[in-house]
């Protein structure tokens, strides 16, 4: 079907003319060049709106055996209670809601594309089955490596960097995804000897490998390959005051090779302050302001009920003491990974909590490249996805910024730097936050702008509301050229079903059909894991309505054709 | 290919094999022999669209027309059976939401007991690989049944040439098991001990076993004592859908909480070990929130927390009873329509609808859960054979039928209403 929307200011970084006012030609699900109008076009008019290309998320837990456990653990019914600057009809059902909430609150504020940061390799299948159960959203996973004892195992034998680099290949395809992500390198596989706290230089008690070299071997292994996306790391030190020090060490570990940060706010922590905590948002924002290879998303904290989920089975496992309510799951998996749940409430009028809503805010306004620094919340660890509106208003609004930080604990008002950054983001600089830069950061081609032949995933906002109202509520949604929500509500005249089969998972582009790994590994594969390779992939025969988009392409080993194809 | 015999999906080379895997095969076969004799030569198989109305054989589309008025009625239906396969879930799932009905699983209410003990306490957990890897103790728990449901369930916790512990295996029996479980441990390369006990009093006496004064009184050179006392990484191991204790959810809870406590001194988890028909739980949990139990009421899905569903199930039986098992029924409940992969009605009560059905993993391909729940495996089917319909497509068609009854039922209310509607409405075209 094609149409125009007439009149609305294009709001696409990737543009020469940004924010001017033009006409957008949308034909076949795709953004079209302007041709001769016919009768049968349809219009709209949205003189006075603006128009950005859908939202993505880089980094919101959304599938996987760990978001499940996690719906068992906190069952519908009890969501995040309203706090502060909170609004009651932002609230999910739960903190871990289940699909077809996730994918209607998504797409009711213009995300068109979401990522599933922490796919286990042996869960891939539930992760890609379950995020194609989510109506209205594009999704894509990246695969959980680095404590693996398959491959710690092999890096202690010195199997070389063409064994790792093949094992990250074989690793990506045969788990379908779009990446590798590290959690707590070494440290997961440590905690399961007994060891706490691994810091980036400590030798695993085992396998006697640091966090460095394994930080290093992916980095490497995922630049040779290449992946699009940069090594997705979680480094060592989750929120251990003083983390800073490991941060930057790890910035510096992977030397010359891409690195995506991810929640940057939970580890850009200082060891000094009233209570030994304090920020050290500058020092990061400045390592990366220097260092154009490394990009970031927040992971901004809110205050309210929540579940924390994650690999790092290190770090939740010292936190559960401070589960609320008191109850918290934990498990190891397959020699592959591990998974702590506790859930937890982020209170206004702690300090450390206060504290960390700041330093989320800091580092969001002291990266200068918009394009490098992602809006997250960490779905659900740093509270829900919902609250992305408001964080957009605080970042384009010194005052009402202000106004929440005057609510926050007294001490941490006295000690954080937040009321000297006069900072207010310009709706361009959302754009990049929130679409051109994941895109790019993905290695997706023809998402996150609005030139012509990109997906016609399209949002048209009202400028003349409020920035928090402008953002919850679009005007227009467009998904692949089709409208799906009007003023802020889905317009389809039917519920969508609980499984839409319709949808995509994006992944990477290779040459070969179907991943294979070198007989050795294989052998080793069916040694740790007593099922052979080709029982545990993922073939390319399945589901084959579900894994690969046609329309997402993502540049990787085989770069992507003219049609984007990318299976 | 994958074992589809019982939930632990083996590979399908594996030697030893079981008995569960040959008996399976034999009965495939045995049913691929009554379907050719069915009809006169491979093309030509007879129940390729038959099923049975009231104990005639009909069509398949007259059953699911027929199975869609049976939906349609005013009190809510109730769906329930087994499931082994994510298709087969999200078709229920589906159906469920579109009649508002209930949807649970046949003999749920162990499973739930369980999940409620997790919601009450958490839950420290592993997996397979996992526990065979690291664990120098296994506790087993629970009875016979828990290998007559997985017969490899031994050789997976024992072996595999991948190990991360220098420390010898020991297995604790805890429960009441045969002799002839007891003599196929003995066969193996493993120290074990038998403590057949009353498992209604098992977790306070593994309580007993941490408590100091308890430790005093114990004889350090008993075994079994010591075994607990220097184990590195306890795998407890049960089936809870096989716990038959008066108070089941409180007896998890405290074992729940044994193995947490038990985690202060050192390392102890839980592998609970599921039938296929956990994949009811996955799904429900992705797509509704909840694990088990649900109702449907305007299309959202809800917690039957009265346990509605329990008792008109155990009064009335069901409307419709799913089994997607290979084995044979041993009491099927009433239920007026029934999808099965028995080729007549001689197994049932008088059902009204009975429609066959294939098996996931043996007739088709199928997306199966593992034991210890941490994964879904893709079960290509052992033979194919697409003559027979899987229980996604007859439930998609049944889905199919009531969408269309009920749009006919509302069409005479809804004309006017839409109409108006309608009119209100600005046309798109604003220019």
């Amino acid at each position: 079907m094609k149409f125009i929307l007439r009149g609305g200011t294009i709001c696409d970084p990737t543009a020469a003319d940004s924010m001017a006012q033009k006409d957008l030609w949308i034909d076949d699900g795709r953004i079209a060049a302007p041709t001769e109008f016919r009768s049968s076009d349809r219009i709209y008019d949205i003189t006075g709106c603006v128009v950005m290309s859908g939202a993505i998320d880089v980094h919101t837990h959304i599938g996987g055996g760990k978001v499940n456990l996690a719906r068992l653990l906190l069952p519908r019914g009890r969501g995040s209670k309203a706090c502060g600057a909170w609004k009651r009809d932002l609230m999910l059902s739960s903190p871990v809601p289940p699909t077809w909430e996730v994918g209607k609150r998504y797409i009711e504020m213009g995300y068109t594309l979401a990522v599933e940061p922490a796919i286990v390799p042996c869960n891939a299948r539930h992760a890609h089955l379950e995020m194609g159960a989510t109506p209205y959203l594009d999704t894509a996973g990246l695969v959980v490596l680095g404590n693996e004892d398959m491959l710690l195992e092999a890096i202690q034998q010195g199997m070389g960097s063409t064994w790792v680099r093949d094992y990250v290949q074989a690793m990506v395809q045969g788990h379908a995804s779009l990446g590798v992500k590290v959690v707590n390198p070494g440290g997961v596989n440590a905690f399961r000897f007994g060891t706490h706290r691994h810091g980036l230089d400590v030798p695993h008690p085992k396998y006697r490998v640091t966090g460095r070299e394994i930080l290093r071997s992916l980095a490497r292994a995922v630049d040779e390959i290449p992946l699009p996306h940069p090594l997705h790391v979680h480094c060592n030190d989750l929120g251990k005051p003083g983390n800073i020090a490991t941060t930057l060490a790890t910035l510096e570990a992977v030397e010359d090779h891409r690195i995506h940060l991810a929640h940057a706010q939970f580890h850009a922590y200082g060891a000094d302050g009233p209570h030994g905590f304090s920020s050290a948002a500058a020092a990061l924002a400045d390592a990366v302001n220097r260092n154009p290879r490394i990009s970031m998303d927040v992971g901004m904290v809110l205050f309210g009920q929540t579940a924390t989920l994650s690999a790092d089975i290190d770090h939740q496992y010292r936190n559960r003491s401070r589960a609320h309510p008191r109850k918290t799951i934990f498990q190891t998996i397959e020699c592959q990974a591990a998974c702590g749940i506790v859930p937890f409430r982020y209170r206004e009028n702690q300090y450390v909590h206060s504290l960390q809503w700041t330093i989320g805010l800091e580092l969001l306004l002291r990266i200068e490249e918009p394009s490098r620094v992602f809006l997250t919340t960490d779905h659900p660890n740093g509270g829900p996805f919902t609250a992305y509106p408001h964080l957009l208003d605080l970042l384009c609004s010194y005052d009402r910024r202000m106004q929440c930080f005057e609510r926050l604990h007294p001490e941490a008002q006295a000690v954080s730097p937040l009321p000297t950054l006069r900072r207010e983001y310009r709706l361009e600089e959302i754009a990049a936050m929130t679409r051109s830069g994941p895109a790019k950061a993905l290695g997706l081609t023809d998402a996150g702008c609005l030139k012509v032949g990109s997906i016609a995933d399209v949002v048209v906002y009202d400028p003349t509301a409020r920035i928090d109202e402008m953002f919850q509520r679009p005007r227009m949604v467009f998904r692949r050229g089709e409208l799906v929500v009007r003023d802020g509500q889905i317009v389809e005249t039917a519920a969508p079903m609980l499984c839409d089969r319709s949808l995509k998972n994006t992944r990477v582009a290779f040459d070969s059909s179907e991943p294979r790994p070198s007989r050795e590994m294989q052998q080793a594969w069916k040694a740790w894991y007593h099922r052979s390779w080709q029982n545990s992939a993922i073939h390319s025969d399945e589901f084959p309505e579900l894994l690969g988009s046609e329309l997402l392409a993502a540049a990787g080993p085989r770069q992507s054709q003219s049609n984007g194809t990318s299976t | 290919m994958i074992c589809p015999f019982c939930s632990l999906l083996c590979d399908f080379d594996e030697t030893p094999s079981c008995e569960l895997h040959e008996v399976g095969l034999q009965r495939q076969s045995q049913m691929r022999d009554h379907h050719l004799r069915s009809g006169k030569n491979r093309n030509e198989v007879v129940p390729t669209t038959s099923a049975y109305v009231r104990g005639t054989r009909t069509s398949l589309d007259d059953a699911i027309h027929r199975a869609a008025e049976l939906l349609c009625g005013p009190p809510p239906s109730r769906l329930s059976g087994y499931f082994a396969c994510v298709d087969s879930m999200n078709a229920a799932l589906n159906l469920a939401r579109q009649c508002d009905a209930f949807i649970d699983t046949t003999d749920s209410a162990a499973p739930l007991d369980y999940y409620r003990a997790i919601q009450h306490q958490g839950l420290v957990g592993t997996s397979l690989s996992e526990a065979r890897a690291r664990s120098d103790l296994f506790l087993l728990i629970g009875d016979d049944r828990l290998f007559e449901a997985n017969p490899l369930l031994l050789d997976r916790l024992l072996t595999g040439p991948k190990r991360v512990t220098d420390q010898p295996r020991r297995i604790l029996l805890l429960g009441n098991f045969s002799p002839k479980i007891i003599e196929e441990i003995r066969k193996r390369d493993v120290t074990w001990s038998a403590i057949l006990s009353d498992i209604e009093q098992l977790p306070e006496s593994l309580f007993g076993l941490l408590d100091e004064r308890w430790q005093r009184e114990l004889d350090p050179n008993d075994g079994p004592v010591r075994w607990m006392a220097q184990a590195e990484f306890i795998v407890v191991v049960w089936n809870p859908a096989l716990i038959e204790v008066q108070h089941r959810q409180d007896w998890h809870e405290y074992l729940l909480q044994w193995i947490q406590r038990r985690n202060r001194g050192a390392t102890c988890a839980a592998l609970p070990i599921h039938s296929l028909n956990g994949i009811f739980t996955t799904v429900s949990l992705w797509a509704t929130g909840m694990p088990r139990r649900i109702r449907f009421q305007n299309g959202q899905a809800s917690a039957d927390r009265s346990r509605e569903l329990d008792s008109t199930t155990s009064r009335g039986g069901t409307d419709l009873w799913i089994d997607e098992r290979w084995k044979s029924v041993e009491q099927p409940p009433s239920a007026r329509i029934v999808l099965s992969p028995k080729r007549d009605g001689s197994h049932f009560p008088p059902s009204e609808v009975l429609i066959p059905i294939g098996i996931p993993g043996v007739h088709y391909d199928a997306v199966m859960i593992h034991a210890d729940g941490t994964q879904l495996l893709r079960c290509r089917a052992i033979e194919e054979d697409k003559s027979l319909p899987t229980v996604a497509s007859v439930l998609a068609s049944i889905e199919e039928q009531v969408r269309r009854m009920r749009c006919e039922t509302l069409e005479p209310r809804s004309r006017a209403l839409g109409e108006v509607s309608r009119s209100l409405v600005s046309p798109e075209n604003d220019s």
